[in-house]
């Protein structure tokens, strides 16, 4: 044999040698002692990667500047908090509008039904755009077309922001954020006998993107109409038909709801296999936004799911459907 | 327990370690793996499973595709359990932290297709499996990873030998 090179001393070293291979390359080691220098230091190359590699996880990047540039452009925390400025004014103005002026009002709001969607998407995006370069400037412009924009449009577009921020960044940034977006939720309820609810959704919007975000860090005080969980405490039990509906007290005088229906085998043995063939698990069914009908406190909201035994479980109560979610994930795990 | 529930269980936690040493970056890392993992249900056959799913995940990275992001939703409720069950490694001393930028900086230099088989193997994937993830010939996975060692190792030394120079001169 040859003298092997770098390459299939690290193919031997990595156990990836076919079994002949490897005993002519043993061989050859055992007489070479050239080679069986070259193996050793591979060896200790190795080991020295793996090592180094290893380090990577001692710390999150970003916490030494000096590890890596920015990946961050310039302009992205200005995006944020001009979009949380341009909600905070929305807010503001319309409920000064509506203290002052009430036909005004209404005159704005009927003009913003008769705003087609796309087109009022499109003027936010533009809007939006206008905000990078000069946030004071646009804040007006951008007031009426944040209000009138679908709402999904606004949630993908906050929900897509600080998700890509590095978790540093984040940190630093969420509690401003927080602050400001409370702040909407005082002002909203300003005009809650408006009957047009579409200016107030768009408004909701990044409400409930914290809310999102508190699921993930496991507290979500900030969501408008939300409660401070406390420990699950079971009020009463009762038997209903195939199944059993359960009163938790989740906050002092907050009660939801859970039904546990037990479906027939067959019926969710079916089911489950027409899930694997075709469809990802269904992530679980979070009740539509709901409308934020400020007049009645918080709506009732649903979330549904099947558990791990096959069970169709429903809970419901009026918190919302962000907080049921964490109300669930404090259930037994096999009815999560 | 569904099949993408079993995927998940199974790969993620090495998909998000070798995501984040590749990016750096926890978050993104743990957003691509998820995107990966969509991907993966909506994929009729897959032969090697974990290849596919780095591969995929390395594609992602070079794309930077994020989409999709309802179904994502539950994806994230589950690597929220599984994060709280981790102990986060935290750097303890100022020589770790040192080390760990280092170490960044030196992974960072090599080149992409070096940095990911070497990436790779550390997650414990097989040579054959690395070159189906890289599109790479599987002989040459050996000299890709005796490349990416060497270099890695080179430059990492050559950081600390810097650094130590300059103490020296600080101090004198």
């Amino acid at each position: 044999m040859q003298h092997p090179d770098e390459g299939l001393i690290h193919t031997w070293l990595d156990g990836e040698l076919a079994v002949d291979e490897a005993s002519s390359f043993e061989a050859h080691i055992a007489g070479c002692a050239e080679c069986s220098a070259k193996v050793a230091e591979a060896r200790g190359l190795a080991a020295a990667s793996s090592r180094i590699v290893t380090a990577l996880d001692l710390v999150p990047s970003g916490v030494i500047p000096a590890a890596k540039p920015a990946r961050r452009p310039w302009y992205a925390g200005t995006q944020l908090r001009a979009a949380a400025a341009v909600v905070i004014v929305a807010g503001a103005s319309l409920f000064v509008m509506q203290n002052r002026d009430k036909s005004a009002m209404d005159r704005i709001m009927s003009t913003a039904k008769e705003l087609p969607s796309p087109e009022a998407g499109a003027s936010a995006s533009v809007a939006e755009r206008d905000l990078n370069s000069m946030p004071k400037g646009a804040v007006d412009a951008a007031t009426s077309a944040s209000a009138t924009a679908p709402p999904k449009r606004e949630a993908a577009r906050t929900e897509e922001k600080p998700a890509k921020t590095p978790a540093t960044a984040q940190s630093n940034e969420a509690p401003p954020l927080s602050g400001k977006v409370m702040g909407v939720s005082t002002g909203t309820s300003g005009f809650a006998r408006q009957p047009d609810s579409s200016a107030r959704r768009a408004l909701a919007m990044p409400v409930q993107d914290e809310a999102r975000k508190g699921v993930r860090g496991g507290v979500a005080r900030g969501v408008e109409g939300g409660v401070s969980l406390t420990e699950l405490r079971k009020v009463r039990s009762d038997t209903i038909q195939s199944g059993t509906r359960t009163v938790f007290e989740v906050s002092p005088g907050v009660e939801v709801t859970l039904t546990d229906v037990a479906e027939p085998v067959s019926n969710s043995m079916m089911r489950q296999k027409t899930a694997a063939a075709a469809v990802p698990a269904p992530p679980p069914a979070v009740a539509a936004a709901p409308e934020r009908d400020a007049a009645q406190a918080v709506p009732v909201n649903t979330i549904s799911w099947t558990d791990k035994r096959g069970h169709k479980m429903t809970l419901s109560g009026r918190i919302p459907a962000e907080q049921l979610e964490l109300v669930r994930q404090r259930l037994p795990e096999d009815q999560r | 327990m569904s099949d993408v529930e079993r995927l998940f269980r199974t790969y993620n936690a090495a998909l998000v370690r070798y995501l984040t040493r590749r990016l750096g970056d926890r978050d993104w890392a743990e957003e691509v793996a998820q995107e990966t993992f969509v991907r993966a249900l909506r994929q009729e056959t897959i032969v090697n499973e974990r290849a596919w799913l780095f591969a995929v995940a390395t594609n992602l990275v070079r794309d930077e595709a994020r989409k999709d992001a309802r179904r994502r939703r539950h994806l994230s409720l589950l690597a929220e359990e599984e994060r709280e069950r981790e102990q986060q490694a935290t750097p303890t001393t100022v020589e770790q932290a040192q080390e760990a930028a280092f170490a960044r900086k030196a992974v960072d230099t090599l080149a992409e297709r070096d940095r990911l088989a070497l990436l790779m193997k550390e997650e414990g994937l097989g040579y054959g499996e690395i070159a189906e993830a890289l599109d790479l010939s599987p002989g040459s996975v050996g000299t890709t990873l005796s490349r990416a060692r060497r270099r890695l190792v080179e430059i990492y030394e050559s950081l600390q030998r810097e650094r130590e120079m300059r103490e020296k001169n600080a101090a004198s």
